[in-house]
Parts: structure tokens; sequence; C-alpha cells
């Protein structure tokens, strides 16, 4: 397979689990807590979030103060957030779009439909439909899985899509992670705002229904992180992430095993195997927030390592696609008929 | 009986249709009988489901120099236009014997030159022209073959005399038109094709990818071939995939080729293969950065050494612009009779070219009656349309004839033949005239073939010549009969 289509797939499946998460992020944290939060816990929570996202220094350019409001448009419809729903999509379809010779017909189909829904969304739609809208973005990437599962050939193409996905649900959830009601072993949540929080934490992992099976429905921090990050049967814990990213490296990598490669499937299978042999007491001398820090950082480097062994380019790849502006001006100059 | 044709009204011009008597033509007798029947709602419904198909399935085009990057349909019509049997017989000759002469010119230029030293081409004509690659003189493509795939443009008068307004010889597209186009309405329309008598247009693809299998190096039993794109913002990007998976071939953009000992690779996760043929769809300006623009990212750098060492085929071949450059249009004509001693089967629309003395004079003194174009330009973009010009308009191009005689040309306004289209009124829709072209697009392989009629385009806006997709032109299917009526 071509190295940018490999490219590709990996990136829309990132890009399409990202929105997921973010959509599942806004709408809970918003109908959750911004009943019962003051402005001064709400203002901390958002910030939080876009600074483990890393649009915080973005956000406070165009705004300015850290405002529910703003901040909830500023995630989902803006045009200047290179992670708002809309551009996350975009640039998922755009990614589709390069290479739609390699996708089944119905995937590139439903993405355009997908695409088309939320293009000409404005703030207005936002605010008369928030959950609706929210609910529509987290429910089409679902189905967006589905319709790749149920039409996709389970080539390298759909290989490259399932680890993307790992590589930022695992991050996506450790970020989840890193609030301070959990950060300690003994706390419990006392004010109604901090068990909002818990609650909060969970269902932005779809997780609340599942933790529940396992726990009864009192909120622990111990037992939430324990879940979260180390339970081996629900899918978007940090342990099932890794487990699968190293998987999916072995899968790919084959027969052949340049340097690079041996590189990618080896920090892949240490993550793996500190997240399957981790325990709570662990988290918690390292601290939760170091923790969940270093498990980023690992993240990062196998998704580095990954480009340098697949993708052939010499790091990070986020900025190669799409093209830069320059590009686009020469683009249009060439021949037309 | 009512019929959905009677609300039409006849403009003074060729009508495609209808005869002026109002009696429609023999090879549309059927198809105005059966779609006179069709409830104009029906046919309004028709086209907004043919609207939703096209965009579902991204069949767009970018709009250049808007900064929305914004997506367009290329509108469709949903009359189709019909070419009889007999008629389209003399096309293709026309255009089989058009293009073969205008191979053996891009042989005759980059090889003895003989046209240009029997002067029935003048020399400076070529040699100032950007578009003639100087430095691949001597070298010959495999099997001598440069037009591998080009698309024709013609129109017709006001008598329905067909004339060639255009050739496009590097990376014509439209085809997949074409084929969505037919599609479509096979889709909408299951029960008219029933008894039509429609020549099928589907065996393209498969023609033009045996037609690239045939050019890889000798000795490849299964040669690699890929389809050179420029990439999604490509107005023709739709086009491009859309071949790609006809073809079953690997799409790739320039940053996925390397060049190595004069071999072409592309990068794979599994390491580097090698392609023995590229059907390019980028210009040769942005081919090798080496050789042309220095600043192309598009293409490889490399990629023109390992075509002249013969390790990889090129369709179409470079430097083919020398002759479908508008000044050399005109010379068409001699050329068939030059190297086929034969008479031009299909006519030039008469052009003055205003590197002429008296050609340029001519073209200032009748500029309000008169079409220019920039040479250099494709797309609809730089033309003056002398009769709706402004005065300022004229002067702007006056100056500009002035400071660069060589780079525009004239015609006189041909009054395009028309054709009924399904059109917006203020209250419901209607049948109105349009003007329209027709592109048939040429393989050549073991044979010149051509696609079974080709593109129409149509002009949608009222009175406008201009059938381009980006100055608001849209498409028709186009039905060659297996007889003539």
């Amino acid at each position: 397979m071509l190295s940018r289509t490999a490219e590709s797939f990996f990136w829309i499946g990132r890009y399409i689990e990202r929105a997921e998460y973010t959509a599942r992020f806004v709408n809970v944290h918003y109908h959750l807590l911004t009943e019962i939060a003051t402005g001064e816990d709400q203002a901390d929570i958002w910030t939080r979030y876009l600074e483990d996202t890393g649009e915080l220094e973005d956000y406070q350019r165009l705004y300015g103060d850290v405002l529910t409001k703003s901040v909830m448009e500023f995630v989902t419809l803006s045009r200047d957030n290179p992670d708002s729903l809309t551009n996350l999509i975009a640039a998922a379809r755009n990614n589709a779009r390069g290479i739609q010779d390699q996708l089944s017909s119905e995937v590139w189909h439903f993405m355009n439909d997908f695409y088309f829904s939320l293009k000409g969304k404005t703030e207005s739609d936002l605010w008369a439909e928030t959950h609706d809208l929210l609910r529509h973005v987290r429910n089409t990437c679902y189905t967006l899985d589905g319709v790749m599962g149920g039409t996709m050939v389970r080539d390298e193409g759909w290989n490259f899509y399932r680890l993307g996905k790992n590589i930022e649900r695992g991050g996506r959830t450790a970020r989840l992670l890193d609030i301070p009601v959990l950060s300690e072993p003994t706390t419990e949540p006392r004010r109604i705002s901090e068990y909002h929080q818990c609650l909060a934490a969970l269902k932005s992992a779809s997780a609340f229904e599942a933790y529940r099976k396992f726990y009864s429905a009192q909120l622990v921090p111990k037992k939430i992180v324990r879940f979260l990050l180390f339970h081996n049967r629900f899918p978007r814990s940090v342990r099932f992430a890794t487990t699968q990213t190293s998987e999916l490296i072995e899968l790919i990598a084959g027969h052949t095993r340049r340097s690079e490669t041996r590189q990618a499937i080896r920090l892949a299978g240490a993550l793996a195997a500190d997240l399957e042999f981790g325990s709570l007491e662990e988290v918690y001398s390292t601290g939760l927030s170091e923790f969940l820090a270093q498990v980023l950082e690992q993240f990062d480097q196998i998704s580095n390592m990954v480009a340098q062994a697949f993708f052939r380019t010499s790091g990070y790849s986020e900025t190669s696609l799409p093209p830069e502006p320059h590009l686009k001006s020469q683009l249009s100059q060439t021949q037309q008929h | 009986m009512k019929s959905l044709f009677d609300r039409y009204q006849m403009k003074s011009g060729f009508d495609e249709i209808f005869e002026s008597s109002g009696v429609p033509r023999r090879h549309y007798r059927r198809l105005v009988e059966r779609l006179g029947n069709f409830p104009l709602k029906d046919l309004d419904l028709k086209r907004k489901q043919a609207d939703q198909a096209f965009l579902r399935q991204g069949i767009t085009f970018t709009v250049y120099g808007d900064p929305q990057q914004t997506e367009k349909i290329f509108p469709f019509d949903l009359l189709p236009r019909i070419i009889p049997n007999t008629e389209w017989h003399i096309i293709e000759a026309g255009i089989k014997q058009r293009v073969r002469a205008l191979n053996m010119f891009l042989a005759d230029l980059y090889g003895d030159q003989r046209i240009l030293n029997d002067q029935v081409v003048p020399r400076e004509l070529i040699e100032s022209s950007e578009h003639f690659q100087k430095d691949l003189v001597g070298f010959c493509p495999p099997k001598g073959v440069y037009i591998h795939v080009s698309g024709i443009d013609l129109v017709r008068n006001h008598e329905g005399q067909y004339y060639v307004l255009e050739d496009n010889l590097r990376t014509p597209s439209g085809i997949s038109y074409v084929l969505e186009n037919r599609l479509v309405m096979k889709q909408l329309f299951p029960n008219l094709f029933a008894d039509m008598q429609v020549r099928p247009v589907d065996q393209y693809p498969a023609e033009l990818l045996e037609n690239l299998k045939g050019l890889a190096p000798t000795g490849k039993d299964n040669p690699t071939v890929v389809l050179l794109t420029p990439g999604v913002f490509n107005s023709a990007y739709f086009e491009h995939s859309f071949l790609s998976l006809q073809m079953g071939i690997q799409m790739v953009e320039g940053r996925d080729l390397v060049v190595e000992s004069d071999k072409v690779y592309m990068k794979t996760t599994q390491g580097l293969e090698q392609i023995d043929v590229i059907y390019r769809r980028v210009d040769d300006a942005f081919l090798d950065p080496e050789i042309f623009r220095k600043d192309s990212v598009l293409g490889v750098p490399g990629l023109v050494r390992a075509y002249r060492a013969g390790n990889v085929a090129l369709a179409n071949g470079i430097g083919n612009g020398i002759a479908d450059d508008k000044a050399v249009y005109t010379f068409v004509p001699k050329m068939i009779e030059y190297y086929l001693s034969e008479q031009p089967i299909l006519q030039n629309v008469p052009t003055y070219m205003c590197g002429i003395p008296e050609d340029q004079q001519y073209v200032l003194e009748h500029l309000g009656e008169l079409v220019v174009k920039a040479v250099a330009e494709s797309g609809g973009y730089g033309m003056l349309m002398g009769p709706s010009s402004t005065k300022a308009q004229q002067d702007e191009f006056r100056k500009k004839i002035l400071a660069n005689p060589r780079s525009y040309i004239a015609q006189p306004v041909v009054t395009l033949s028309h054709h009924p289209c399904v059109i917006d009124g203020k209250e419901r829709i209607n049948l109105m005239g349009r003007h329209v072209d027709l592109r048939p697009f040429v393989l050549w392989g073991k044979d010149i073939t051509l696609s079974l009629g080709g593109l129409t385009r149509v002009a949608l806006k009222e009175g406008s010549l201009v059938v381009n997709s980006s100055q608001g032109g849209g498409s028709k299917d186009t039905w060659v009969l297996y007889g003539d009526e």
C-alpha cells in the first residue's frame, strides 16, 4: 500500500475518534455541569480541557476569557480551530477524498453526507439544538465505524485506520482522567460538583454504564481510575487501546523488519506491558498526573515511529495533511479545461 | 395531446432538436414522443435526484480563486443530445484525421522539423512558444506516440455545420462526466433506453488501460501503471480518482514517487515499488522541478531523466502544448494537407493572429465583433467576447494585444447551435434553448478510437457562448445512435 494512503487511513481513524470524544465530552459537560457548577468551576473545567487538548493558546488568542458559551462555539463550529468538530470532520473527509479509490463507495458517500450535514451549521443552530447536534456527531462517528467495519476489506488500510483510532482513543481516555478530584486515592467526592465531575469523566468515555456493572453506582475515584486505565475488556480503557495498538503494529509490520519497524513494535509492546502489569499503587506513588503524562508521551513516540516506519515522513505528520496554503495556490495554477 | 415541448420557444439559429418549422429532426422524433408525455413536475423531481446523486458521490469540481474552496457539482441537464450514426461517422473520420496529423506534427517538431524547414509553419511561431520543449528535440517517445489521450472541441454554427474550436492534447478532462452522466440517465429513465438504440460508452476505461499497458518498456508482462494526480485541490480530481478506480490502478501524487538510478518508484508501506507507465494528469510545467518549474511540489524530481532513459512511459508525452496552442491551431488544416495529402474533413473556425500585422490591424478595428482569446489560457479565462463587451474592456484588450501581439488570437463570433434545456423559471421550470458544444475523447493505442459521442457542454446562462464549467457551464448525456432515427 502507498505510504500516503496508509497515512490517510491512519488519520481518518484519529480525526473521527477525536471528533467523537470531543462531541461526547462537550455534550456531557455542558448538560451535567453548567447547571450545577459555579462560573469559576466551569472556567476551571474548560480551561483544563483546552489545556489537555492543546487548544488553550488558540482559544485565548481568539476569545480571551474562558466562558462556557465561547468555548462551546470554539470546539464545535469554529473555522479557526483546527480541532473543532467541523474542521475535524472536514479533515477526515479530505483524507478520504485523497484515497477515494481505496474506500468502499459506502464509506465515501457516508463521509460526504456527514461532511455536508455539518458544513452549513451556524452558531444559532448550535444553541437551538445543542444536544441534537452533539449527539448527531457522536452517533455518526459510531455509525461511520460500522460502515467501515461492514464494507472494508481487512487489508493494511483497515489496520492503519484501527491503529489511528486506538492511538487517539488511548490518549483521549488518559486525558479524561487528569482532573483533581481523581488525583488522590483517598478522596471522596464531597461537593456536588465533584461528584458530577466523576460522573462526567465516566460518561465522557461512554463508560458509566459499564463501570456500574462492575462497581455498582457508587462513584469512587480510585475505582474510576482503575476502570478507565486498566480494565481489560472495556474498549475505551487505556489498557485496551494499548493492547490493540501493539497488536496492530505487529500485524502491519508483517515480515519486513527494518529498524524503524522494530522500534515501533518495541515501543508499543512496552506501553502495552506497562498497562497490563501496572497497578494503582504504582500510579499513585508516581502521581496520577505524571503517570498520565508518561502514557501520553509514549503514545506520541509510537505515533512518530509509525510515521517513520510506514509513512516515510521524518516525524510527526499532522502538519503534512492537508497541504499548506502555498501548495493550494500552486494547484490552482495548473491547467484546466 | 399536450406535450412537454409545447412550451418550448424556439430561438433563431440552429436548434439541435427542432427544424425551423418546429418539427423534431428525424433522430430526435422518438425522444420527443416519449418525453413529451412527461409531467413537468416529475422532470423537476428527476433533476433534484440527479443533483443529489452527484453531490453525494463527490462528483464535484473546485472553483479556483475562491477562498472557501467551494465544491460545486457540474450542473447536469436532463435532455440528452443525440447524434445520428451517419453524422457521427463524419465526425469520427474528421477527428481521427486531425489527431493523426497533429501527432505527425509533434514527431516532426521534436525530430527533423521538415514542416519548419519547408516554411509551411513559421519557425518563429514555434520557437517563441513556452510550450515548445527544446530539450526534448531528438527524443522519440515509445512508438512515436505523443497524443495518447485528447479531447477535440467541436461547435456547430447557425447552419448546423461542425467546426473544430480547439484541440486539447495535454491533459483534457471530462470523460468521467460522460460515463457518470450515462449512469445517472439510465437510473432516472430506465425505460427510455430500452428502445432508443443508444450505443454504449462504457468501454473507455478498459481501452485506456490496455493502451497504457501497451506503452510499458519491453519485456514487462504485467506492467505497473499508475495515474499521477496533482491532488484533491485540482478541479478534475474527481475524474482522476474515478478513472483510477475504473481501471483498477493506483492513483499517486508527486510526493508518493521517487526517482533512483533513472527509475521511478512509489513509496509503499513495504518499501519501494517500480513503476512502468504513468498516466499523468499533471501539466508539463509542474512535472519535474529539475527541468521545468523549480518550485513545483506536484511533480517528481528526475522524472524526465527516467522518461528519456526509457525506463518509464508517460501518457501524454511531454511537449504536446506546442500543438494545441491557439496560434498553432490556425495551421492544422495545412498540416493535414502537408503530412497526409488529404483535405481536412472538419473545418477550423477562421482565426486572426494578432502576431501578423494585417490580422492585428483587422482585429483592433473590429474588437466589438470578435472573440479575442489569450493563446496560453484555457478554461474560458482571459477572453473578450466582443459583442457583449464594454468600451473599457475593449480598451483593456487593445492594450494587451499591442503589448504582446503573439499572445492573442481573434475569431468571428460563431452563433453556436442551441439545445433545449430544463431551466429554472420564476415559478416553475421551463424548457429553454442554450448553446452547446461537443468534446469527443480520442484514444491512441493500436488504433485511434473515439469515445462514442463525448461530452456535450452547455452554456446554462442565457445567451452565453462560454461552456466551461468554471464559467457556469453544465453538461448533457450524449447519445450516438446505432442508426439514423
